[in-house]
Order: structure tokens, then C-alpha cells, then sequence
């Protein structure tokens, strides 16, 4: 896996399992969920300029999130976030698929994203305002897509 | 708290608790859930080789069904962050595998930090905050419930809409709500 230095990647994948963990040894892994407090407390003080987070993004709200990736971009981390929600690939620019162990796909987050089916065939639904905005531009409601919820409401009601 | 007081055949708990893993890292999967071990295996979609694997070398999605496994003959099951590590294609199939447990007289309690793991499961939601129950309700669709929790994007959807003033119902089937938006637009 080629990871490049400023660049923030999500890994998204059906098990996260040992066999991605070592592919990611060069780097801490977070895995162990933590409060908010601590977490910040520990991007200050972090000595390195990439920190992988094993699936512990989930525990917080939207909004800790945002706050989160700001701290990271303010501290000049990347990161790397392993995740099985589909909300959280839109966080980065940069999109990884593994699959039984293997990357099935990479690329920028929304080129992946276009390709619905494959990462439906691999078990994969698309974040909802993606999802939601490709259905209703098929029923020609819409005539271009939307990455938020915030986004997609103004699109189809505007 | 009590958690198996709680009213609720599925329940969802919204609660702020940082989830850790119980003290079962070097312990076989086949005596963590004993007896009949291969077949409990089974009704969770695990392979019965699973037995002979230590808990701390499965991810969390497999950790959790082992502790889904390990509760099969309880009367009350408590899991916690069930849906971690699954994609959506399992989440159906094991929210669908939870439903079915229930109706064998069993109570499922489900933690999470997100309501958006109980849509189209749960038929009784409570948000716990500092051991106290905030708040509670039987329908996900009660806007008073997201003054406590953030709302999954389905709901968020329909709530951005009606602050514009459409006339949208809520809806926790995405092809519903697709369906009625179709509707107000044609």
C-alpha cells in the first residue's frame, strides 16, 4: 500500500483485520476508544506526522468529527482513518477499498464512489446524500449530485 | 443502572460511555461461549473454526458476534457497538439475525453512541447520560429525540427539508423517502 506523506486517507473495508493492521505497522495505530479531551490532549501532543485511527471516529458526533480533522490540519498530521461507515469517507479526499484482505479499489474518494455497483457487489452502500442525490438524478429530479445532506436539500427544493 | 429493566423487546441506548473490550483477550472463542459452541457459532454466521481462534486475534465485527454467541441462551443480551466493523451489507443481515432472536422471548439491548444503528431495528429508544435516562421514545422519528442525539442523515434530510417549509413526512426506508420526494416534485 502506497501511502504518501500529506494526504489523508480513509480505509474502508469488509474486515479490519490483522492483515490491513500490518500493512500500517510504519505507523500508531489508535485503536482503543478514548473521550474527546483525551483524544485532542493526544493529537497536541503527537510527535509525528501521520496517526492511523482504527475505526474510533464512529464514537464521536459529526461535529467532534469536524473539530477533530480540524485539530490534525492545525497540528500538520495526516491521518489515516480505517472505518466500516460510509459517512466517515467523505472526510478525506483519498478513498481505499480493501476486500477479503486486499485493496479492490483506490482513488480520489468521489471517482470511487461513482463506481455504486462494484462497491455494492462487495457489500457497500454509498454515503446517503451520494446515494440519495445519484437516485434522483436517474429520475432526472436532480441534475447534478450532492456529497451532504445540507447540500442535497437546497439542490432538489431550491 | 440496570440496564435489563428497561422496557423493550429490542432497545437502542444512546449513550456517551466509552465502550472497552471485556477481559477476554487470551481466551478461546470455544470457552468464552462453552457448551455448544459450533452451533452458536452457527446462528451468527461464524464458522465453527472460529472456536480454536484466541478473542483478541478477531476484528471487532467478529468479537462482537462471538459476544452476540456467548449471550444466545440469556434471557437478556446487552451488546455493545454491535454494528462496529460491519459494512451494509451484514448490518441487514444481522439486524434482520437480532429480530429473529427476539421473537424467542429474548430482550436485546443494544448500546451505541448513534441512533443511526437502531433505524428499521429497535422498537424503544433511551439516551443514557451519566447512568440517567434523559430521554425516551418508541419512535425515531420524534423530533424531541435529536435534541439529545445527533440525527442519522435520513432523518437529518427531512428535517433540513421542512425548515424549508416542504411538507415531508419522516422516513427511516431510504426508498420510501426517495419515493416521497419523487411524489412532491412530479
Amino acid at each position: 500500500m502506497n501511502i504518501e506523506a500529506n494526504q489523508n486517507y480513509t480505509i474502508i473495508a469488509d474486515a479490519i483485520d490483522q492483515s490491513i493492521l500490518k500493512k500500517l505497522n510504519d505507523y500508531t495505530i489508535i485503536s482503543h476508544n478514548m473521550s474527546l479531551n483525551d483524544l485532542e490532549e493526544m493529537i497536541y501532543n503527537y510527535p509525528s506526522k501521520t496517526i492511523v485511527f482504527n475505526d474510533i471516529l464512529r464514537q464521536y458526533e459529526p461535529n467532534e468529527k469536524e473539530h477533530i480533522i480540524a485539530l490534525l490540519k492545525e497540528r500538520k498530521v495526516n491521518f489515516i482513518n480505517l472505518t466500516s461507515d460510509m459517512e466517515e469517507v467523505l472526510l478525506t479526499d483519498y478513498l481505499i477499498v480493501f476486500y477479503q484482505g486486499e485493496i479492490a479499489m483506490e482513488g480520489q474518494t468521489l471517482d470511487v464512489l461513482k463506481e455504486e455497483k462494484i462497491l455494492k457487489r462487495l457489500g457497500f452502500a454509498l454515503p446517503f446524500a451520494i446515494d440519495m442525490a445519484k437516485q434522483l438524478e436517474l429520475y432526472q429530479v436532480i441534475d447534478h449530485s450532492a456529497t451532504n445532506v445540507a447540500e442535497l436539500v437546497d439542490l432538489i427544493w431550491n | 443502572m440496570e440496564l435489563s429493566l428497561l422496557e423493550g423487546n429490542i432497545i437502542g441506548v444512546v449513550t456517551t460511555q466509552i465502550f472497552s473490550n471485556p477481559g477476554y483477550h487470551n481466551n478461546k472463542i470455544k470457552d468464552i461461549i462453552g457448551d455448544k459452541y459450533a452451533d452458536a457459532l452457527k446462528i451468527v454466521n461464524l464458522d465453527f473454526a472460529y472456536g480454536e481462534k484466541l478473542f483478541m486475534d478477531l476484528d471487532a465485527s467478529k468479537q462482537n458476534k462471538v459476544r452476540l454467541a456467548e449471550q444466545l441462551n440469556n434471557k437478556v443480551i446487552i451488546l455493545e457497538d454491535f454494528f462496529k466493523g460491519m459494512n451494509n451489507k451484514e448490518i441487514i443481515f444481522y439486524k434482520n439475525l437480532l429480530k429473529k432472536i427476539s421473537s424467542y422471548h429474548k430482550k436485546i439491548i443494544l448500546l451505541s453512541h448513534h441512533v443511526n444503528d437502531f433505524l428499521n431495528l429497535v422498537d424503544r429508544v433511551y439516551v443514557i447520560k451519566d447512568d440517567t435516562i434523559v430521554y425516551q421514545t418508541a419512535d425515531l422519528k420524534n423530533e424531541e429525540l435529536y435534541n439529545y442525539v445527533s440525527r442519522p442523515p435520513i432523518i437529518e434530510f427531512v428535517y433540513l427539508s421542512r425548515q424549508k417549509g416542504i411538507k415531508l413526512d419522516y422516513y427511516t426506508e431510504f426508498n420510501d423517502l426517495l419515493k416521497a420526494i419523487y411524489r412532491l416534485k412530479a
